[in-house]
């Protein structure tokens, strides 16, 4: 078949607004803004941080009005890729949040005098002053009173990292001694109270104060650790390509030791015990979609039962979910669903129930094939009529989690009723009621338990219903010519012979069916003379021919010559033939009409339609058929010539004046056609269809589909044309398509969302 | 001097006042046209008639619908091609749209609809704005391998010859022209442009 027609060219601009050299935290709250051609009303954004957690993209929903979408959302630092999906295409940008390093400073302060503490961030301290990037400024010890410059009262020391890498920052303070002895060696003095404080870029984001009471005498740092005062761990988030940095968004966390990191010969006690675990939801369950995200706390005491004890810390890197194939989660407890499933979220060092983590994805299936279901975008569509029903099988993973969702029209519940609300099976079937037109409407799944998230969306548009008028016309070629002489034969009764100057017929031999009349000798019923002319005879037609210019074939009740030559020496008059100089009929009359045979029936193709368009686009059908018998063959090649998309042809114009219903969608039926099987054109909605391929009532909804606009969803194999088509962007096969480009076997008759809109726009 | 300065306040806080009742009624703006078009889309006759009060951007395509797509019921579609011609500056937009689509999209519906839009229209403006098209010779590809291709030209010829034009240098049906009959369009605009200038 060869067609003509529409593509949708989905063109999605996409752009990050506000971009700048901004502290990191403004730099990461961005909006990305775009448009979109094709007829989406909600587009999926696919935050992907190339160089920091989560491992998962993070998908939003986004609303489109008026081809247009903006959302903000929190880039992570380092490279980030954001894809926009529409329906019918996607873009990808890539966008670093690239703030400078930040400075991280870390001070310990105390009253000073004579005792000796020491400042230790990661693997830098006063055994250690320069280690990645970070440097100890001095060792306040006043063990040497002829240090210079004396050590200062108060004692301070900083640990600085001009630019501080992203990662773990773990703050402790050890009280290494007290140097103010008596005479006999022994301290004197009692311990101070020290303030460590933290600096990002000279901003203070945390600070601390303890007494630390208990000390190793005389014996180095290394001892039990239980004059280590563990402050806290600052956690910097880093694109560790680009050099992007934040500050989590709860600021820091104290936390227990985490000794495994530590180079230095401290060791700080490690004993913690958690006492709550809790998520977004208290300790109930959590229910998240694929990508989606919660965060949990988990709470306790650490240091237990030391002198260093300090109770109600949130505790971090202690976080497991049972599945890790289900869901990931992070040092810090943020949780990202990964694949549909069930698991739980616990904490080593937690004794108490863990938390029940369900990932749930619903997704949507046609009820049956080419139901008003469009599968090749994302979300998937369903056409639900005005005042009527359509059916969707959703099905819900993991089935455990079925009673913890339900369903309901999003965001704009006046344009569809969705029934069941609640799901009874792992596959339920639910039923659309359209109310008004709309393409905004959406079914969601959601955690009954009061989360919005989406657990899975199906799109719906609403759609009245229209209704179209068809005509269909077997188109006969008249063929009529009439056999004026007989094929070998030539004008009876005209004289062969006639007599000479002595007024007497001298010729005797009258031959064949040849006979003698008035004034000589006449050609028979076959109008060949077979006589020889003797004396002065007249030999007026030659022996063995007959007399030339007699009509041989004549034109016809239609009025024009079908007979597509002459043959011998035959010769055209007009719109008749006549005999050559040889007197003899040499050409066979072109009587035989070229019927079609295998024009459907109106009712039996108006079935077919509505089943096409009548439950996918919400289109109906009222079919008629009026046939013809015209001669419009002009050209006499026994077949219908087109001249192409735009002009009509004189064959074109033929049919047309003779059969064409106006306001309504011709289609014609004719024996041959010469451009392929069919023909359907957008401009005139009008359609050839070729005689053997009649008896594929999808071949006519092909071409009335390219009558009301439609283009093949496939123009690769249309040359010129440029389209990306949705089947191949999403990897569907486009050949389940109506409006695929060549015919096939299977007769397909899907239309999508686009086709729909084209087909009937509300 | 401390009179001049407060009325200055005064006035500041006016002129706030005043910008954010123009976001305020923006936003009611874009209400009430969001919700006249979801009543034409379900059909409704009074927002068929208020759409053509509407931008052309938005009037256009809705109104189009039903006054050339669904045609189903006939006295709607008279209604939606009457308020088609009410739209102010329909015929610009509907130049905008041949404009951005034929070179790109083929012998696309929308341009299509754009140019039977026009010969609803049949006004003076939307005359100017066709007749130009006479003279494109934008391909608009079938489609097809062995069908020939289209261009602007034809279609524009078509939209005007809709027109019924008293003037029409052509009595051929509209669908049946041949190149004479776009040519004796051509000659017919170039002798008449004059009349349809601003």
């Amino acid at each position: 078949m060869r067609f003509a027609l529409i593509i949708f060219a989905s063109v999605i601009f996409v752009r990050v607004i506000a971009f700048g050299q901004q502290d990191l935290e403004t730099a990461r709250q961005q909006t990305i803004q775009g448009n979109v051609s094709d007829e989406s009303n909600t587009i999926t954004l696919r935050l992907s941080p190339l160089d920091a957690s989560p491992s998962a993209p993070i998908s939003y929903e986004v609303p489109v009005s008026g081809g247009a979408f903006s959302k903000q959302i929190k880039l992570f630092p380092g490279k980030n890729d954001i894809e926009v999906l529409s329906a019918s295409g996607s873009q990808t940008i890539q966008v670093s949040v690239n703030v400078k390093a930040p400075r991280l400073r870390v001070e310990l302060r105390w009253a000073g005098g004579k005792q000796d503490y020491d400042l230790y961030v990661n693997n830098v301290y006063y055994g250690n002053t320069e280690s990645d990037g970070g440097r100890l400024d001095r060792d306040v010890t006043y063990s040497d009173p002829d240090k210079q410059p004396p050590d200062p009262t108060p004692g301070v020391e900083n640990i600085t990292f001009e630019a501080a890498p992203g990662g773990l920052y773990r703050v402790y303070v050890n009280y290494y001694t007290d140097n103010d002895l008596d005479d006999e060696g022994e301290p004197k003095g009692s311990p101070q109270s020290t303030t460590v404080r933290v600096f990002v870029d000279e901003q203070e984001v945390h600070s601390a104060t303890k007494t630390i009471s208990e000390y190793e005498h005389l014996g180095g740092i290394s001892g039990n650790g239980d004059s280590v005062w563990n402050i806290c761990t600052l956690v910097l988030h880093s694109g560790q390509t680009s050099g992007g940095f934040t500050l989590d968004s709860a600021g820091f966390r104290d936390i227990l030791p985490q000794k495994t990191v530590l180079s230095t010969s401290i060791s700080p006690r490690t004993d913690f015990v958690i006492s709550s675990l809790t998520g977004p939801n208290g300790t109930n369950e959590v229910i998240l979609p694929i990508g989606g995200s919660a965060h949990f706390d988990a709470t306790g005491t650490v240091n237990s039962g030391s002198q260093n004890e300090q109770t109600d810390r949130k505790i971090i890197e202690q976080f497991f979910v049972s599945d890790s194939a289900t869901a990931d989660i992070d040092s810090l407890g943020v949780v990202t669903g990964l694949d549909p499933g069930q698991t739980e979220v616990d904490a080593f060092g937690y004794s108490g129930n863990a938390i029940p983590l369900f990932v749930v994805a619903v997704t949507y299936e046609e009820s049956y094939p080419n139901s008003g279901f469009d599968r090749l975008t994302r979300p998937n569509w369903l056409m639900v009529p005005v005042s009527g029903t359509n059916n969707v099988k959703a099905t819900t993973n993991p089935a455990a989690a079925l009673s913890k969702i339900n369903f309901s029209m999003q965001p704009n519940a006046s344009a569809a009723t969705v029934t069941p609300t609640t799901p009874a099976s792992a596959t339920q079937t639910l039923t659309l009621t359209g109310v008004t037109v709309a393409d905004t409407s959406r079914v969601e799944a959601r955690p009954n338990n009061g989360g919005t998230a989406s657990l899975g969306a199906l799109n719906v548009a609403v759609k009245r219903r229209q209704d179209k008028t068809v005509v269909i016309h077997a188109i006969t070629e008249s063929n009529d010519d009439i056999q004026t002489l007989p094929v070998g034969q030539g004008l009876p009764n005209q004289r062969c012979i006639s007599w000479g100057a002595n007024g007497s017929l001298d010729s005797g031999n009258v031959g064949g069916d040849d006979y003698v009349g008035a004034g000589g000798i006449f050609n028979g019923p076959d109008g060949v003379c077979q006589s020889t002319k003797a004396g002065d005879d007249v030999q007026e037609i030659p022996n063995g021919k007959g007399a030339p210019n007699s009509a041989g074939v004549g034109k016809g009740t239609n009025n024009a010559r079908d007979t597509k030559q002459p043959a011998g020496d035959d010769q055209i008059d007009g719109e008749d033939i006549n005999t050559g100089p040889d007197g003899i009929c040499n050409t066979t009359a072109y009587a035989t009409n070229l019927v079609p045979t295998n024009t459907p029936a109106a009712a039996a193709l108006q079935l077919y339609l509505n089943q096409v368009f009548g439950v996918q686009t919400n289109t109906f059908f009222t079919v008629t058929r009026s046939d013809f018998t015209i001669n419009y063959d002009l050209n006499r090649n026994d077949a219908l010539n087109m001249t192409g998309i735009m002009a009509r042809g004189p064959e074109e114009i033929a049919i047309a004046n003779t059969a064409e219903v106006a306001n309504a969608i011709n289609v014609y039926y004719v024996k041959n056609f010469l451009f392929g099987d069919a023909v359907g054109k957008a401009l005139d909605t009008i359609a050839y269809v070729k005689d053997a391929a009649t008896n594929k009532p999808y071949v006519t909804a092909h071409e009335i589909g390219h009558c009301m606009g439609l283009k093949h969803s496939d123009d690769a194999l249309t040359p010129g044309f440029r389209k990306p088509n949705p089947g191949y962007l999403f990897g569907v096969d486009h050949k389940l398509q109506l409006m695929y480009a060549a015919e096939l076997p299977n007769a397909p008759i899907l239309l999508i969302k686009g086709e729909w809109d084209v087909v009937n726009p509300n | 001097m401390k009179t001049a300065f407060y009325a200055s306040l005064l006035w500041i806080f006016a002129f706030c006042l005043l910008l954010a009742d123009d976001g305020a009624n923006a936003a009611q703006d874009k209400a009430r046209i969001k919700a006249i078009l979801e009543r034409v889309r379900n059909g409704d006759a009074v927002a068929i008639d208020e759409a053509s009060g509407l931008d052309a951007t938005v009037a256009v395509p809705a109104l189009q619908a039903f006054a050339l797509r669904d045609t189903s019921d006939p006295d709607r579609t008279e209604k939606a091609r009457e308020a088609l011609k009410k739209v102010k500056g329909g015929a610009q937009y509907l130049e905008r749209v041949i404009q951005a689509r034929a070179a790109v999209k083929g012998l696309d519906i929308e341009v299509i609809h754009a140019f039977k839009t026009m010969s609803v229209l049949g006004t003076k403006e939307a005359i100017a704005a066709t007749a130009p098209f006479l003279f494109d010779k934008t391909l608009l590809r079938s489609g097809m391998e062995d069908v020939a291709d289209g261009t602007v030209d034809w279609l524009a010829a078509r939209a005007l010859g809709m027109m019924r034009l008293p003037d029409a240098p052509t009595s051929t049906r509209p669908d049946f022209y041949q190149e004479e009959d776009v040519q004796k369009w051509r000659e017919w605009w170039l002798k008449n442009k004059a009349r349809y200038a601003n």
